[in-house]
């Protein structure tokens, strides 16, 4: 069980971490879980979807962050850009879904904006056929339905 | 041009949506997407309409007019819309449906990208109001099936839009074109 100010998080595949807790409620699902029920504040609290490899990786983030949102001169807000910028930098793209399905899930709004913008960015001035091979997007549309959202739709070239 | 990996996977398991397993950007739910498109350009969000039908309807969904095609005879719900568009002139989509009634243009003046469709008679009441404002902003503006309203206002419009940059009209008869849409 944790100490008094830590929460104990498990993943789906059962890895738990002990994590203080002004780290666990940067995720609102969490924090309205430990605001309603004073029992998950007591005992393990389970992350429904998200295994260890990922739950850690959250947690590496919102460690960061919630530290610099408490004492701004340890970690400046430059430190923290370059922190962000290698965190998504270095995610291969299973984990950068992963990841943002987890944010989604926790909403971890400040995580889930970065790797939201980290997507955007692989979008962003390419054509339809390099984004469907990035992604691995299979165009399940007819010649003739392609004809006419072609014909409808004014920027897709 | 990067081609990748994870193409060579197999593609036929599919979802209850019809979405491949292996495609995992497509198996986001769709509040994920909405997010991802708010960080594009509208260019880009808008082009992302043609990938695949997971994303065909994606980029309409403004955040917050998820359910409008259904509620849209909901007079108060229409009334909101205004200040909805207008607090988030950044987003700059806003569809309108061929029954919504909007008593006043206000909001959409602020606006990027509008796309218009259906007859909306009420919308010649506006020519005065419309006449003697200007679109700032507005860059891209789409006229969907049945615009014969709008279209007739197009001439004020377009004098007062500085910034467009694209037009398209959809769906309507040539002859009516050019009778009605005059430079």
């Amino acid at each position: 069980m944790a100490s008094k100010g830590n929460l104990t998080l498990k993943s789906c595949n059962g890895k738990e971490f002990i994590v203080e807790e002004k780290v666990a409620v940067m995720s609102t699902t969490i924090k309205n879980m430990v605001d309603v029920d004073d029992s998950f504040a007591q005992g393990v609290i389970p992350i429904i979807g998200v295994d260890g490899k990922i739950l850690a990786k959250l947690i590496e983030y919102c460690k960061e962050h919630a530290e610099a949102d408490e004492d701004e001169e340890v970690k400046s807000e430059e430190y923290l850009k370059k922190f962000d910028e290698k965190f998504v930098d270095e995610l291969n793209l299973n984990d950068l879904y992963d990841l943002l399905k987890a944010s989604n899930y926790l909403e971890i709004t400040k995580l889930l904006n970065l790797l939201c913008q980290k997507v955007a960015s692989m979008i962003k001035g390419k054509k339809p056929e390099e984004i469907r091979r990035i992604f691995n997007i299979k165009n399940d549309f007819t010649p003739e339905e392609e004809e006419e959202i072609n014909r409808q739709n004014p920027w897709a070239f | 041009m990067a081609t990748s990996a994870s193409n060579s996977k197999r593609q036929k398991l599919t979802n209850q949506k019809g979405v491949s397993v292996d495609d995992r950007i497509g198996n986001l739910p769709d509040s994920a997407l909405l997010r991802i498109l708010s960080f594009l350009p509208t260019k880009d969000a808008v082009g992302t309409g043609v990938l695949s039908k997971r994303w065909e309807y994606v980029w309409t969904t403004n955040f917050q007019l998820l359910d409008l095609e259904d509620r849209i005879s909901d007079h108060l719900l229409i009334t909101n819309i205004d200040s909805l568009v207008e607090a988030h002139v950044d987003i700059n989509i806003c569809c309108f449906h061929p029954e919504s009634v909007i008593k006043s243009f206000e909001a959409f003046y602020n606006v990027k990208f509008l796309s218009l469709s259906g007859n909306m008679p009420w919308a010649s009441s506006l020519r005065e109001e419309i006449l003697s404002r200007k679109f700032l902003n507005l860059t891209h503006l789409i006229l969907g099936r049945g615009c014969y309203v709008w279209l007739r206002l197009m001439p004020y419009v377009l004098a007062n839009s500085e910034n467009l940059e694209a037009l398209n009209v959809q769906g309507m008869p040539k002859e009516y074109l050019s009778e009605q849409v005059v430079d």
